[in-house]
């Protein structure tokens, strides 16, 4: 049990070390740099950008992994209308996805707010 | 089955053809509506930028004329060009190199630009409806500016020994080519050095701007007397960001104290007056960036850095909604899920998007009294 502690405390550390000598190395080559807010909300602009692009990727699995469904229902009603409904919430996970901006544009325009294009849509 | 191949060959039909009736019905003439340069300044030799509104222009070509501005003499025409419109896009955006000759020192330069071909567009022009109507040029980056000091004097310049006395100083400097300074210093920082060269006073640094020439750093100092004697005080200016230009220090102004220096015999004058209670005035500097002075001020950095946080991550949640109902056929409990995130995240973006107007929302309320 003690050794057992031991060796994930020692992993731990390990992990750290493994982490921190990448950082440290970078950071002697790497010029002075101020890492500000701005910096902040770009990297999570990139984060979302990417989630963003995944998310394209996902719906032509989606798509796919529905007709195979069909596919595999070999006509028996139940699979059948199983997989129906699967394209179905397919089908509606993608309009929500693709209508991002304009759901966020909608609400905007809601409550009165003048100029949508300040901030959107996120450059990419 | 037929009939729907009719009419899905029907509507790509007029898919594709209103477009092009409509570019045809579109082929408006070009309306310039605008010109502005895209800097303020800029040295002999630089590539400075101008940009050009227009409305139904793609690949038109407009004709720019740069003109010098002499204020009360006839303006001249310094370089003429022809450019063209993107296929894309309303707005243009090109640059132009400040040719190295020397009607352009000091010189102020606006655009005009027309429709070369038709004349149908009206011309524009920058120093009337430009957002930057001029582009003043700085002399090319060899020529030095050269700061003076105008005035540098102190009164009284007798005072009393072994008090404190306030001493009145005017501080004048002027600056040569202020534009070209502007861009060598950020600021110009003012002191006061005594006969050992030590700094005893320091005015807060001026900003430099490219178009003021002189400066004043005019201030109050209480002077703490010892014994008799006399002291020499200089002015002396630094330049805040290099030390390229070499500033200029004051020639001496001498202050007498008490008797002065010099030996003589005399009747002992009368004792000093006790010291009076005097008053310091100090400021703490404001260092919030766009100075908020209120709370209202404050609420309202608060409110930008909650939409510029917002935006992003209500795409972001937007998205993860999308996903979860994408992925709701091999799991039917992510509908819930994926529809109480988007409820929630619209909900959130419409008080974000109020933000503020909660706050006239509520005076509005409070205030229904009065009228």
């Amino acid at each position: 049990m003690e050794i057992n502690s031991k060796m994930k405390n020692f992993k731990r550390f390990i992990y750290i070390v493994g982490v921190l000598i990448p950082v440290v190395t970078l950071a002697e080559d790497m010029p002075e740099y101020d890492l500000t807010i701005q910096n902040i909300f770009a990297i999570i602009n990139g984060l979302v950008c990417w989630a963003a692009r995944m998310s394209y990727l996902l719906m032509i699995v989606m798509l796919v992994y529905s007709g195979v469904m069909f596919f595999l229902s070999n006509g028996e009603p139940a699979k059948v209308t199983k997989a129906r409904e699967g394209l179905k919430w397919v089908a509606i996970g993608i309009a929500v996805v693709l209508a991002t901006y304009t759901i966020i544009a909608t609400v905007a325009n809601a409550v009165g707010v003048p100029d949508v294009s300040r901030f959107l849509p996120l450059h990419c | 089955m037929r009939r729907h191949i009719i009419y899905l060959v029907i509507a790509i039909a007029i898919i594709w053809i209103v477009p092009m009736l409509s570019s045809y019905a579109n082929a408006a003439t070009c309306q310039l509506t605008n010109i502005t340069w895209t800097q303020e300044s800029a040295k002999i030799g630089d590539l400075v930028k101008y940009k050009i509104d227009g409305k139904d222009c793609p690949l038109e070509r407009v004709h720019v004329v740069v003109w010098s501005d002499h204020s009360g003499s006839s303006d001249t025409r310094e370089a003429e060009f022809d450019v063209y419109f993107p296929r894309e896009g309303a707005v243009f955006i090109s640059d132009w190199r400040v040719a190295n000759s020397n009607p352009f020192t000091n010189a102020s330069l606006y655009l005009v630009a027309d429709i070369n071909t038709s004349g149908t567009g009206a011309s524009v022009d920058s120093s009337k409806t430009g957002t930057i109507k001029y582009l003043k040029v700085a002399p090319a980056i060899d020529q030095n500016p050269t700061v003076t000091i105008t005035n540098f004097s102190i009164t009284p310049n007798t005072i009393p020994a072994s008090t404190v006395t306030k001493l009145n100083v005017t501080f004048k400097a002027k600056v040569d080519s202020p534009l070209y300074f502007t861009s060598r210093c950020s600021g110009v920082q003012a002191f006061m050095i005594n006969d050992s060269g030590n700094k005893i006073y320091t005015q807060a640094a001026k900003s430099t701007s490219p178009t003021n020439q002189n400066y004043s750093f005019d201030f109050n100092y209480n002077y703490t007397a010892g014994g008799d004697g006399a002291v020499n005080l200089r002015g002396k200016l630094e330049c805040v960001g290099s030390a390229i230009v070499s500033m200029p220090t004051s020639s001496a102004v001498t202050i007498t104290i008490g008797k002065g220096g010099g030996t003589g015999t005399g009747n002992t004058g009368a004792p000093g007056a006790p010291g009076t209670t005097q008053n310091y005035q100090f400021t703490v500097p404001n260092w919030l960036k766009g100075q908020p002075s209120s709370l209202t001020d404050l609420l309202d950095i608060l409110a930008k850095w909650l939409f510029n946080l917002a935006i992003p991550v209500a795409v972001g949640l937007i998205i993860y909604a999308g996903v979860l109902l994408m992925t709701a056929g091999p799991n039917p409990a992510n509908v819930k899920k994926g529809g109480n995130i988007l409820k929630w995240v619209a909900i959130g973006l419409a008080i974000i998007f109020i933000n503020k107007g909660f706050i006239s929302l509520i005076r509005s309320v409070l205030e229904l009294g009065n009228k």
